[in-house]
């Protein structure tokens, strides 16, 4: 691998070029979930298509930061983030979709109790890295990324990582007494 | 469908779950929400099944506890009723030098501040007693539960901590 890995370059979802369309969002225990996606073309018209309905479907979502094929019912190792005006935000890199996304660096662990819209009744203690290097592709033209990232952003990532191999965070939970009823409040 | 409250208790050993949950899917009860743990060399089991008539399960189980070493119990309850609306989640941690009375104290500040616990585990370990437990407050009044529990815990002699136990939807 001799492609030189940057930053997103101000990549935003218009560059995609076609209209997002929502997909719905599957829970578990439907199987897609549970199996590793295979990387993707980053360049082919599936994928794009993928990229782009991700970040409608994620925009819809009340609430929603993350979202991952798998969630639409596609195996295939793409992502959509955006973590926004998130209170708990620390850095932020707006709206980005990763195809076939690693994570190369991980350090300061901690643990913090985490929801999945695919797992909508449950919650769970996992711990997560909070300094992160994570490298990937862009959907489009297939430029290689490099982003270096913290706190929630990084929770986020590794959240919808997680899911483009198969897992949930169901699979890291610290404990046998680490999950809990979801609790809606208001 | 019949809707179960199962508890089996008794001396520790390696088996108990496989043993009872056997019985249960023999019989076609199905096992929805459970705690299983071991409390000071006893194993405990509090577990919902759904599925066959109480009197089936008892007489199923009977043999297990046959030897005086376990004890079942099996009993039918009515499913879930109107859960009142949650408040907001928070993790109560309380330790210190153990004495009499200090869950039924802090407990009842919680109560009495319209709290809800949902989840408690306590540990006594020498003479350290710990308590952590998931309670849901009514909106805004933490603050002041919070006050309350630390005056209570300084009555006791014992440290205490609340805290927010949010969740963060990825």
């Amino acid at each position: 691998m001799t492609a030189e890995y940057v930053g997103l370059g101000g990549w935003t979802p218009e560059a995609l070029a076609v209209p997002g369309e929502v997909r719905p969002v599957v829970s578990a225990p439907d199987p897609v979930l549970s199996r590793p996606g295979p990387e993707v073309d980053p360049t082919s018209d599936e994928v794009i298509r993928l990229a782009a309905d991700l970040v409608a479907t994620m925009r819809v979502s009340p609430g929603c930061v993350g979202l991952a094929a798998p969630q639409v019912g596609v195996s295939a190792q793409v992502f959509a983030v955006d973590i926004t005006g998130h209170p708990k935000a620390v850095t932020v890199h707006g709206t980005f979709v990763l195809c076939n996304a690693r994570v190369v660096e991980a350090s300061r662990w901690k643990a913090g109790r985490e929801g999945c819209m695919s797992v909508p009744d449950l919650t769970g203690d996992v711990k997560r890295a909070s300094r992160l290097v994570v490298e990937g592709v862009l959907p489009g033209t297939g430029a290689p990324v490099r982003l270096v990232t913290d706190g929630f952003e990084a929770r986020a990532l590794q959240h919808e990582i997680d899911h483009c191999a198969g897992l949930l965070f169901l699979d890291r939970v610290a404990g046998a007494h680490a999950i809990y009823q979801r609790k809606v409040y208001l | 469908m019949n809707e179960l409250a199962i508890t089996v208790i008794g001396r520790d050993r390696p088996g108990i779950v496989a043993d009872v949950a056997e019985v249960l899917a023999r019989l076609g009860a199905n096992l929805t929400d459970s705690t299983m743990t071991r409390l000071r060399g006893h194993f405990a089991m509090t577990l919902i099944c759904v599925g066959p008539a109480a009197a089936d399960v008892e007489a199923e189980l009977a043999p297990l506890a046959a030897d005086g070493q376990l004890l079942a119990t099996v009993r039918e309850v009515t499913p879930d009723g109107v859960t009142p609306p949650a408040g907001e989640p928070y993790v109560l941690a309380v330790h210190g030098a153990d004495r009499m009375g200090i869950v039924a104290a802090m407990t009842r500040v919680l109560t009495d501040a319209g709290g809800n616990v949902t989840d408690l585990s306590t540990r006594l370990t020498g003479t350290l007693y710990v308590v952590v437990a998931e309670v849901e407050l009514p909106p805004g009044t933490s603050d002041e539960v919070a006050g309350r529990l630390a005056r209570t815990a300084a009555e006791l002699g014992v440290g205490v901590s609340l805290r927010p136990a949010d969740s963060d939807l990825l």
